[in-house]
């Protein structure tokens, strides 16, 4: 009765984890999710498992995001899953080292990083414009 | 009897007293002091202790005696600290989220180099 009880605990146990492994075609995704991950539609079923599976937790997430931040996570999802899994992984590194700078710190850096976009989208309209002017 | 309570000298007692052990024989006195002494002795000290034993005892009603028991118990152990964890990854954003949601772009933590 005993090794019954521990055998169908150790078969639950493998059970759980194989689902939790296995591929999921984008056509068996819940609707939630699959609005969530629309930007990845092309691509998913070509993902590894481990990727799909963590896409899939991001998701649970989007519900609960406001309307600027769902925005921002639909633009930046294809570009996110492109990565490769080294240069994801330094880049949540860098995301957890720059949470620990303190406030007013980070920011100074985002108005840094603002001003520099800004004067990035500006430079190639002044740079193409006095070509065209040129003869 | 009020009148009289106020005539009585707590000092006039003690000299009473004193005066009355005096009196006493060596026997009785010795008697007295030997069991003033065992009293002392055995005067319980009222002095709150921390002790395990309480709660060893009931710890002890609450382990699982037998395997069927203990199985329960890893059974609801292990339920809880499933859910325990399920709660703890649902209250906890993922960095993921954090670094696809910020306000700051994507490349300023991605190195497109590597």
């Amino acid at each position: 009765m005993n090794k019954l009880i521990v055998a169908m605990a150790v078969i639950c146990t493998l059970t759980a984890q194989t689902a939790a492994a296995a591929p999921e075609p984008w056509s068996a995704l819940p609707p939630a999710e699959r609005e969530a991950l629309a930007p990845l539609h092309p691509q998913w079923n070509s993902l590894p498992e481990k990727q799909q599976h963590n896409l899939r937790i991001l998701a649970q997430h989007y519900p609960k995001l406001k309307m600027d931040e769902k925005r921002r996570f639909q633009n930046r999802l294809v570009t996110w899953a492109q990565l490769t899994p080294a240069q994801r992984q330094a880049a949540r590194e860098k995301y957890r080292a720059f949470s620990q700078i303190p406030a007013e710190k980070r920011e100074q850096i985002k108005q840094m990083v603002k001003q520099n976009q800004a004067v990035k989208i500006q430079q190639p309209v002044s740079g193409v414009a006095p070509a065209a002017v040129q003869p | 009897m009020k009148k009289y309570s106020q005539h009585i000298n707590h000092q006039h007692i003690a000299k009473l007293l004193s005066s009355s052990t005096d009196q006493l024989d060596d026997s009785v006195l010795s008697a007295l002091r030997q069991a003033h002494t065992v009293a002392l002795d055995k005067q319980r000290v009222a002095e709150p202790v921390f002790s395990l034993s309480t709660i060893g005892h009931r710890a002890h009603h609450l382990m699982p005696h037998s395997t069927h028991q203990w199985i329960a118990t890893s059974i609801i152990l292990a339920a809880i600290l499933i859910g325990a964890i399920g709660y703890w990854q649902d209250a906890q954003m993922p960095v993921d989220m954090e670094i696809l949601t910020d306000d700051l772009p994507i490349e300023v933590f991605v190195d497109q180099h590597e």
